[in-house]
């Protein structure tokens, strides 16, 4: 299909009524297909928002694919993501396969989260296939975005169970790819540890929205489903209470600061950046429960077009990122106003400046 | 790669979507043939390439004789994977 409309409208109409009934044929459905991108045209600036994104919602791409287009991928234990067989894909039913099956409901419960709360299509907003990989390697004690794909280890059975059974871990890794394909945030220090608070922060959202979830009544925990019996532990992380989600013999004690002046200092996990993403993720709860309601309408908002704003580097710092949630707070909601004020609040609450 | 027996082996597990840190250290000696194969080659041939994508797993792998540090690396999943989490198990 083309969507160049090269033939002016006056010559389609005029084919149109004086052509042969091929031609009158053709004319018509250009025709038709004219009007319905030049819809979609004029719905992409309106969908482009208010700070002059690089990139909007694509409603020329969503005509073609208006739906979440899934393939589950199951590695039967190898440490490839290409080579095992292609287990269900979209509309086909349950396989029986836990791990298959949890993707797939994941993913899809993702894709509606994204499109429902924020209009975009998919990952890239293009309407990119959700592809997903289970039983990656044997006792693989992670899951992961490869660029490409969202990759789940089944786990050791004893620290961390099999991935996909949290949602909100695979709202994380798909949250990597919007965050790789909108800004590029580094994955080192804090512009690392702002991808992934982003990616904590989205995939909190996917549950709260998939579960009808107030900020009240959320648990605003990342990863509750994945620790293994024995654990002595509730999570991965709190993004309301970061440092407490677990205390164990084996794991240790939760590392993640809630404030600037316990920021860690290390070399160790791309400079801390599943540490110190307490720090944004505790500023983001704050701001969600200060607001109250659903998560995703303001809050949300905000860090989504701060995501897709052109003045965040892909080296951002805490501070760069919270003044510019400062800045799309007021203007998507007004200046000065009561979300503008939460957001200032909730990063006052970490001790990020802002001004 | 020529280790002692009597050297031990410290590895360190970072990052992941857990995110958590996991250490370990064990006696050369107890290691199985395999083990101490995947070790010596990521010892050698570390994996430094930093893949595409977020949330991998990184491993630190530090053999000591008597005390005293003597090889140290930093690789990726690579190879090394599967030495380095028979070091990790040996914790639980």
């Amino acid at each position: 299909m083309s969507r160049c409309c090269i033939v002016p409208p006056t010559m389609l109409d005029r084919i149109a009524r004086h052509g042969t009934q091929a031609q009158r044929d053709w004319a018509l459905s250009t025709i038709a297909l004219d009007a319905t991108i030049r819809q979609a045209r004029v719905q992409n600036q309106l969908l482009r928002g208010v700070r002059g994104h690089r990139e909007g919602p694509d409603a020329l791409a969503a005509l073609e694919n208006q739906s979440a287009n899934r393939e589950i991928r199951d590695a039967q234990g190898a440490e490839q993501v290409m080579r095992g067989p292609i287990v269900r894909t979209e509309g086909g039913p349950p396989t029986g396969d836990a791990a298959a099956d949890e993707a797939y409901d994941g993913l899809g419960a993702t894709y509606d989260f994204w499109e429902q709360a924020y209009g975009r299509n998919s990952i890239d907003d293009e309407g990119m296939p959700l592809r997903g990989v289970v039983h990656y390697g044997r006792d693989y004690d992670n899951a992961f975005w490869d660029g490409r794909r969202m990759v789940f280890g089944d786990g050791d059975g004893k620290l961390f169970l099999r991935f996909t059974r949290s949602l909100d871990v695979i709202g994380h890794e798909l949250a990597h790819g919007v965050t790789e394909d909108e800004n590029g945030l580094q994955y080192q220090g804090q512009s690392g540890a702002l991808n992934e608070s982003c990616s904590d922060v989205f995939g909190s959202l996917v549950k709260q929205h998939a579960l009808g979830q107030t900020a009240e009544q959320a648990d605003w925990l990342i990863g509750a489903d994945l620790l293994g019996p024995d654990v002595q532990g509730t999570a991965l992380r709190s993004m309301a209470a970061p440092g407490t989600a677990y205390d164990d013999d084996v794991l240790g004690k939760d590392p993640q600061p809630a404030h600037m002046d316990d920021l860690v200092v290390t070399t160790e996990d791309d400079g801390g950046v599943h540490i110190n993403s307490g720090i944004p993720n505790h500023a983001f709860y704050v701001v969600a429960t200060t607001l109250g309601g659903n998560a995703w309408e303001r809050a949300g908002r905000v860090w989504y077009e701060t995501a897709r704003d052109r003045g965040l580097r892909s080296t951002a710092t805490f501070t760069d990122f919270a003044r510019i949630t400062v800045a799309v707070s007021g203007e998507l909601f007004g200046a000065g106003g009561a979300v503008e004020a939460a957001v200032r609040g909730g990063w006052d609450a970490v001790g990020v400046a802002w001004t | 790669m020529d280790v002692g027996d009597d050297a031990e082996v410290t590895v360190v597990r970072t990052g992941g979507v857990a995110g958590v840190r996991l250490e370990a250290t064990v006696a050369w000696r107890d290691l199985d043939e395999d083990a101490r194969a995947g070790l010596a080659r990521a010892l050698e041939r570390p994996d430094t390439t930093k893949p595409p994508g977020a949330d991998r797993l990184t491993y630190e792998i530090v053999v000591r004789e008597a005390g005293a540090e003597r090889l140290r690396c930093v690789t990726g999943e690579g190879d090394a994977r599967h030495a380095a989490e028979a070091v990790l198990r040996s914790r639980r």
